[in-house]
């Protein structure tokens, strides 16, 4: 009996060091490689964004993971000033996590690329700010760009909107969203637990049942009606509003608005080899079947183009361009590294055409004007 | 499959083991660890599974013939057919590009122009490594220095054994025959605890050490980025790289030893602390032990090696340390390193009695810094999957930089990477390598605390994604 009592005892203590070593290996290693201070227990809400009197931006020299913003919580550039120098024209880009940079290996998200694609161009002296908030939609892109982001004084504005999120369960609302509660703050979290889930979750079989599992207990008492069979034209309404007043409140600032189209990886009618992503992003707007996410994709891209065109606005059509190329995305809307290159080529040389009259002393790549 | 990896240690690993210990007889343990080696190869791609199926047939109906014809003439083709398949295998998939790049350049030069496309040809994980089993296997056949096998599945565990299956080390079919033999009276106990040490102390080699040390010599040398590094930075980018390359496959290589513990074979020592060596021969001695064997006794004695006088002696050192570069990539930048390699051994023939009498501190930091340089022909040949290898540009560039002033960046955070690479470095140039920790191995409660925090250790690493395959994966 007492050796039986003791052989637990080991194993449990050896478990016990088991779980020690996997925590410490994981905290360190966060250390070592992003920074991340050692006791800490960071949250991507808290270590990125800040709630203060100039309304929701990014948090100064935030940093979460990979990502790290700069001393005025933009993406990037690495170092800025906050009134552009002189003769260089300033390029801000405002968007959610297509343009903030997901998958993208460090400085490879477009806006990070679009600075030595404009130089390629011929456009010597430009700077370009990643002022994307990850989860922002256009609705609150506009009080973002009221109370922050038009401080800091760019010539042209890229509004690469996100639509699919007009397509969520709730129409899109202003943040800022609760900041994390004090009992949020002060629960210690395991970053091994972190990484085994995140790992778990990644596991298709678990990725697939948690999908189907989420999309049924959001349908399950509601009835045929809050499916949308057809283009919820209130929601798409919606959409074009808040970028019409978004375009609106851009130029109201002296800036030049530039329209972008939203590419997905998947194209019109679905691939087969398209439809499981499509179908997990029905976890961001459960209410639309696949084909109904990309008829509003399609759709609200009508919108952008004709928006452009009633208001006589630079568009860029990013969708007739990158839509449909699975080799450009990790999932149904973020880039990967190739993709983000090919967009940032893309916009650099739409930008750099000397027909828009967006930069007003374009060189040639040869060096002559 | 990876070592370190969720699918292996929780899935393959486990069910292996224990339909294994199941088992009734050595049969029935052969076919398992043949079916179990060819699903662990099979995971990456099951079509090549066809490729070493073909060549264990081949080898094994070459030993048959062996055993059954008597005449010279039909010996003779039982050996040159297997390895002329094995090799025209191995030229094939790993060689093409190769000569015909090769050919383009030469051609070049006489300055005509020659379109010569590039074949899209896959470089199957592990074939140098299988091949040079079936390779072995048949000419210590035809020595006579083992019997052939009757057994196919016998056989085919011993090429498939998915411990050394696909970056060694290179197991004669000789060293594990007896264990092979005995593997149906094997005790599963027996070797139950040294097995599992030798597994962890590998995996923590790797995966805590190698892949730490990886992301800031990677961070340092990858895309372009090794023409900014300055004097400082490009010695500490080769540095890591030294200490990165022993830990990664020195950890694999105790891995692979300690697998072959738990079930039963004992898989031979393929690193001795390399980083201690005196000189060249040392070297060799110490470092990836199972292929400088197999280049000294299926290559170098059969050219002839010291028998024939001073000259030959040093054309067939040349030779072999050339072939042996050869192996290891499909580039003429290995092929510099196998020379560069050949020359210090010539070098050390000729010259070794004035070497030798130097006090041991300074022939061994000479001879390590010698290595380091021989390691940037390495780095400029491997290959990443973000870029082609950089080959040669890249060798001079780092070498110009690290022996003379050079103005740049150290192309990593220093001080952090110190904390890694110091006691990375003391490991392995002053502290005991896995065989001297291992002697004399008994098990004791404390060795299960240490192995316990050493594979959480590497358990919550592996939990962050950040693995990285095996270098000699690529080879």
């Amino acid at each position: 009996m007492l050796a039986r009592l003791r052989g637990s005892g080991f194993a449990a203590l050896t478990l016990v060091l088991f779980l020690l070593g996997a925590e410490s290996s994981a905290r360190l290693d966060d250390w070592l490689h992003q920074n991340t201070p050692i006791w800490a227990n960071p949250n991507r809400a808290r270590e990125l964004t800040v709630h203060d009197r100039d309304g929701i931006h990014g948090r100064p020299d935030g940093r979460f993971k990979k990502w790290q913003l700069n001393t005025y919580g933009f993406r990037s550039p690495a170092t800025m000033d906050r009134t552009p120098p002189p003769g260089v024209t300033r390029v801000m880009i405002l968007g959610a996590s297509e343009t903030f940079g997901l998958y993208e290996s460090e400085g490879k998200e477009y806006p990070g690329q679009l600075a030595e694609h404009l130089r390629r161009e011929g456009v010597e002296a430009s700077e370009v700010i990643n002022a994307a908030m990850a989860g922002m939609t256009v609705h609150s892109q506009l009080p973002y760009w009221e109370q922050w982001a038009c401080r800091f004084q760019p010539r042209i504005v890229l509004l690469y909107p996100s639509p699919l999120f007009y397509l969520d369960d709730e129409p899109p609302h202003r943040w800022p969203r609760a900041a994390p509660s004090a009992e949020e703050e002060a629960a210690p979290a395991s970053r091994f637990a972190d990484r085994l889930r995140e790992r778990v979750r990644t596991l298709a079989p678990v990725r697939k049942v948690r999908l189907e599992w989420l999309l049924w207990s959001r349908a399950s008492g509601t009835d045929e009606d809050w499916f949308y069979n057809e283009v919820p034209k209130d929601r798409l309404q919606f959409f074009l509003d808040d970028l019409e007043a978004l375009v609106e409140a851009v130029a109201k600032r002296g800036a030049r608005p530039v329209l972008l189209t939203h590419a997905i990886k998947a194209g019109s009618p679905i691939r087969a080899e398209d439809r499981e992503d499509v179908r997990a992003f029905r976890l961001f707007a459960s209410r639309a079947t696949e084909e109904g996410i990309v008829a509003f994709e399609d759709a609200a891209n009508a919108g952008i183009r004709r928006l452009a065109a009633d208001r006589g606005i630079v568009v860029i059509d990013v969708a007739a361009h990158l839509s449909g190329r699975r080799e450009w995305f990790g999932d149904l809307v973020h880039f990967n590294d190739a993709g983000a290159a090919a967009m940032a080529h893309l916009l650099a040389a739409t930008l750099a055409d000397p027909r828009h009259g967006l930069f007003p002393q374009r060189t040639r790549p040869d060096g002559a004007p | 499959m990876l070592f370190n990896s969720f699918v292996f240690l929780l899935v393959f690993l486990p069910i292996t083991y224990v339909v294994f210990w199941r088992l009734p007889n050595a049969s029935a343990r052969y076919i398992w660890l043949a079916v179990t080696g060819y699903i662990f190869y099979g995971y990456w791609n099951p079509y090549f599974t066809l490729l070493m199926a073909f060549s264990t047939l081949v080898s094994y109906s070459a030993g048959l013939g062996i055993l059954r014809w008597q005449s010279p003439a039909a010996r003779r083709c039982c050996l040159v057919i297997p390895i002329t398949v094995d090799l025209l295998l191995l030229g094939f998939f790993k060689y093409t590009n190769f000569l015909l790049a090769t050919t383009r350049d030469v051609v070049h030069l006489w300055g005509v122009d020659l379109h010569i496309p590039t074949w899209n040809i896959i470089l199957p994980v592990g074939i140098s490594f299988y091949t040079f089993h079936t390779i072995t296997y048949i000419v210590d056949c035809y020595r006579g220095t083992i019997k052939p096998t009757r057994n196919l599945f016998e056989f085919a565990a011993y090429v498939s054994l998915f411990s050394q299956l696909v970056a060694g080390p290179i197991v004669r079919y000789r060293q594990i025959e007896e264990d092979l033999e005995g593997l149906g009276a094997a005790d599963r106990n027996r070797w139950l605890a040294i097995g599992w040490s030798y597994f962890v102390y590998g995996m923590f080699e790797k995966v805590v050490v190698a892949d730490t040390l990886a992301v800031f010599v990677d961070a340092a040398l990858d895309q372009g980025r090794y023409a900014e590094l300055s004097t400082a930075g490009a010695w500490l980018a080769m540095l890591g790289y030294t200490f990165q390359l022993y830990f990664d496959f020195s950890g694999y290589s105790n891995m692979a030893i300690g697998l072959g513990y738990l079930f039963g074979l004992r898989i031979p020592l393929n690193f001795h602390s390399p980083y201690k060596a005196l000189d060249p021969s040392d070297f060799w001695r110490r470092w990836h032990i199972s292929l400088s064997t197999c280049l000294r006794d299926y290559l170098y004695v059969p050219l002839g090696g010291n028998r024939h006088g001073e000259w030959n002696t040093l054309r067939n050192l040349m030779l072999t340390m050339l072939i042996g570069g050869l192996w290891h990539g499909a580039d003429w930048v290995f092929v510099l390193w196998g020379g560069y390699h050949g020359l210090l051994l010539v070098c050390y023939r000729l010259g070794g009695r004035f070497w030798d009498d130097l006090p041991a501190a300074v022939r061994r930091f000479a001879m390590f810094l010698l290595v380091v340089i021989g390691w940037v022909l390495f780095r400029a040949g491997a290959a990443h999957e973000s870029e082609g290898p950089p080959g040669l540009p890249m060798a001079l560039q780092l070498w110009k930089a690290m022996f003379t002033p050079t103005d740049g960046v150290p192309g990593m955070d220093v001080g952090k990477f110190l904390l890694i690479l110091v006691p990375a470095a003391a490991w392995a140039m002053f502290g005991p390598n896995a065989q001297e920790v291992h002697r004399d191995y008994r098990w004791r409660p404390v060795h299960a605390i240490v192995r316990a925090v050493a594979f959480g250790a590497c358990v919550g690493l592996i939990a962050g994604g950040r693995t990285s395959p095996f270098l000699y994966f690529q080879f």
